[in-house]
C-alpha cells in the first residue's frame, strides 16, 4: 500500500520532495510527499519540530488515531488537492462567512463525500485530528447541509438520539421556534 | 611364552588366537559404532518427528491467525454495511462538541433555532457555542420562503436580540435566489416601501453589516445605524437604492461598501435623487485626500487629476474623466458630435459607472480583493446633485 500511495503520489505533485512516513492506528506504514503531509498542520507542526531532518531516516510519524481506512480516503483528498489547490491568504472574517454560506461545495469534493454519514462523520473526525482545516470544513458543510433539510423528528431519527425534553420545556421551545417552521424543510438532498 | 622361541605349529597357534582376538576386538568396535550410529540415527529421526510436529504446529497457528483475521474483517465489514446507521448514531452523538459547534457554525439562525430542539445536549451546546454564533449571526433568507423580509429579519433579529449575553458585532443577511423585492406571497400590505434594518437600540454592537446576493432595488434602501462602521455588498443589486438622507449619520464614521461585479448589473437609466446620490457616493470615494495621495496606483487617473487640479472643482475632474471614458465609448460605436454634446453625466451607461466603481476600487489600492469593489463612502452624505 504504501508504495502505491507513493508512487501516485508522486504522479500528481510535480516535484518529488522529502519523504515522510506515516503509521495509521493499525500500524500500516504510508510513505507520503512532504507537500501532501504538510497539508496536515499537526505533521506539519511536528515536522517543524524536527527540524524537518527525518526525512532522511527510517521514523515514522505515529498517528494513532486515524484508521487505515479511513487515512486512504484522506490521501487521495491530499493528493488531489495538493495537486489543484493554490495557496490561499488567510480570509477576513466577512470572506468567511460568505464562504461558509455562498459557496458551492465544489464538484470533486462533492463526489468524495458522496459517501455513508458515518464514513462522512469519520473522516471529519480524522480532518480535526490531522487539522486539515480545509477538509474538516468540507465535512462539516455536507453535514449542516443534511441537518438544514431534516426537521427535528428526522433528525433525532436518523441519528437515533433521544428526546430528552419534558413536554413543557418542548412545548416552550417549540413556541419560540415556531416562526422558524412555517416552510417545511426543503427534500431531496445529496444524503 | 616371551623369552623363548616358539615351534611352528605353536606360531601358528599363536597367529590364529591373536587373529580372532583382533577380529573380535574389531568386532566389539563395529558393533559399538554401529550402535552409536543407530543411537544418532535415531535422534535424528526424532528430531525430524519433533521439527515436522513444530512445522505443523505452526501452519495450524498461521491458519488460525489468518482464519481470525479474516473473521475479524469480515465482521467489521458486514456490521458496518447490515448496520451503518448503528455506526453513524455512534459517530454523530459521540462526536465532540468541537465537532458539533463546527457543523452548527454552518447553519445560519432559523436553522440553529430548529436543531436547538434535538436534545438537551444540542441545545446546550446551542447555547454555550452560541457566543460565537449569535455575534456573528447569519440570517438566510432564502430558508424563510413566504414571509415578507421585513418580517423575517425581525424575528430572525428577535432571536439575535435575546441573546443577552452576547452582543452581536456583525450581522449577515443572505438572499439567495430570494431576493428582497421577491415577494409574490406576500400581502400588499405587507410589503414595504423601504427595507428597515435600522437596529438602533437594538443591536448596539453592530458594526459591520454583510449583504449578500441580495436584491436591494427599493426606493429607500436601508436606513443604517449611525454606529455602523462597515457594511458589504456582494452579489447585490443596487437599481434605484440609496442611503436615506433622513439619519443623522456620525461624521466621523466611514462606511466601508463593498459592492461586487453584479452589483450595477441592474442599473437603470432614469433620473432620480437616489441614482445620483449612489454615484455621487463613488465619486468621492475616487477623490478621497488619503486616496490621493496613492495615485501612483493609478497613473492615469493621477495624470488626469493633476491636469485639472488647479483648473476646476475635483468632482468636475471626475466627471469629464467620465466624459473622456464616454467619448471614446461613443467614437466607437460612431455616435454624432451631437449626441456627444448630449452626453448626460446623470445618464451614465451601467458599464461607465462600474468602471467608475473599478477605477475607485483600484486607487484604493486593497490587493486581493479581486472579486469586487471596495469603496469607503464618507458621511453625511451629498445631498446635492453634482454641478456642472
Amino acid at each position: 500500500m504504501s508504495t502505491a500511495a507513493s508512487s501516485s503520489t508522486s504522479e500528481t505533485i510535480a516535484e518529488p520532495g522529502l519523504k515522510i512516513k506515516v503509521s495509521t492506528k493499525e500500524g500500516e506504514v504510508f510513505e507520503l510527499d512532504e507537500k501532501v503531509a504538510k497539508m496536515s498542520q499537526v505533521i506539519r507542526g511536528i515536522l517543524e519540530d524536527l527540524g524537518e531532518q527525518n526525512g532522511g531516516d527510517d521514523s515514522v510519524l505515529p498517528l494513532t488515531q486515524v484508521e487505515t481506512r479511513i487515512f486512504r480516503k484522506i490521501l487521495v483528498w491530499l493528493k488531489y488537492h495538493a495537486g489543484h489547490d493554490k495557496e490561499e491568504a488567510p480570509k477576513a472574517e466577512e470572506d468567511e462567512i460568505i464562504a461558509r454560506f455562498c459557496e458551492e461545495i465544489p464538484e470533486w469534493d462533492q463526489k468524495f463525500l458522496n459517501v455513508d454519514q458515518a464514513v462522512i462523520l469519520e473522516i471529519m473526525l480524522a480532518a480535526d485530528y490531522l487539522d486539515i482545516k480545509k477538509l474538516r470544513g468540507l465535512c462539516c458543510k455536507t453535514v449542516a447541509n443534511i441537518l438544514k433539510t431534516k426537521t427535528v423528528e428526522q433528525i433525532r431519527e436518523m441519528y437515533g438520539i433521544e428526546n430528552d425534553f419534558t413536554p413543557e420545556e418542548e412545548e416552550e421551545i417549540r413556541k419560540q421556534t415556531a416562526w422558524c417552521e412555517d416552510e417545511p424543510p426543503r427534500q431531496g438532498s445529496n444524503h | 611364552m616371551a623369552g623363548r622361541f616358539l615351534s611352528g605349529k605353536e606360531y601358528k597357534r599363536w597367529l590364529m588366537e591373536e587373529e580372532a582376538g583382533r577380529a573380535s576386538e574389531w568386532r566389539l568396535r563395529q558393533e559399538l559404532q554401529d550402535q552409536r550410529i543407530a543411537y544418532h540415527f535415531r535422534r535424528i529421526l526424532h528430531l525430524n518427528k519433533e521439527m515436522m510436529a513444530l512445522k505443523e504446529e505452526n501452519r495450524r497457528l498461521h491458519m488460525d491467525r489468518s482464519s481470525l483475521l479474516q473473521q475479524l474483517q469480515e465482521s467489521r465489514h458486514s456490521s458496518r454495511n447490515v448496520s451503518s446507521f448503528v455506526s453513524q448514531v455512534h459517530n454523530l452523538t459521540n462526536s465532540p462538541d468541537t465537532i458539533l459547534v463546527a457543523i452548527l457554525q454552518h447553519l445560519h439562525v432559523c436553522h440553529l433555532q430548529r436543531v436547538s430542539r434535538v436534545c438537551q445536549r444540542w441545545k446546550k451546546l446551542m447555547d454555550e457555542a452560541g457566543n460565537n454564533v449569535h455575534k456573528s449571526p447569519t440570517i438566510e433568507l432564502s430558508s424563510m420562503a413566504g414571509l415578507c423580509p421585513n418580517k423575517a429579519l425581525d424575528r430572525a433579529l428577535d432571536i439575535v436580540r435575546n441573546q443577552e449575553e452576547v452582543a452581536a458585532r456583525c450581522l449577515t443577511i443572505i438572499g439567495h435566489q430570494r431576493l428582497f423585492t421577491d415577494m409574490q406571497s406576500c400581502q400588499m400590505e405587507d410589503r414595504p416601501s423601504s427595507l428597515s434594518l435600522d437596529f438602533a437600540g437594538q443591536l448596539p454592537s453592530l458594526h459591520s453589516l454583510l449583504i449578500v446576493k441580495c436584491s436591494l432595488e427599493l426606493r429607500q434602501l436601508l436606513t443604517l445605524p449611525h454606529h455602523l462602521q462597515r457594511v458589504q455588498l456582494v452579489d447585490t443589486l443596487l437599481c434605484d437604492a440609496s442611503l436615506t438622507a433622513s439619519v443623522h449619520y456620525h461624521p466621523t464614521v466611514w462606511l466601508n461598501v463593498r459592492i461586487q461585479n453584479r452589483v450595477l448589473a441592474g442599473w437603470s437609466t432614469q433620473l432620480d435623487m437616489t441614482r445620483q446620490l449612489l454615484l455621487r457616493q463613488v465619486l468621492d470615494q475616487a477623490l478621497l485626500p488619503e486616496v490621493r495621495k496613492r495615485q501612483d496606483a493609478y497613473p492615469r487617473l493621477a495624470k488626469k487629476l493633476r491636469q485639472f487640479r488647479h483648473k476646476k472643482t475635483r468632482m468636475q475632474a471626475v466627471f469629464h474623466i467620465l466624459k473622456d471614458r464616454e467619448r471614446d465609448y461613443c467614437l466607437r460605436t460612431s455616435f454624432s458630435q451631437e449626441d456627444l454634446d448630449a452626453i448626460d453625466l446623470q445618464r451614465l451607461r451601467p458599464s461607465t459607472v462600474a468602471e467608475l466603481h473599478h477605477l475607485a476600487y483600484k486607487i484604493h489600492g486593497r490587493p486581493g480583493k479581486g472579486k469586487g469593489w471596495a469603496v469607503t463612502v464618507p458621511y453625511p452624505l451629498p445631498l446635492h446633485p453634482p454641478s456642472h
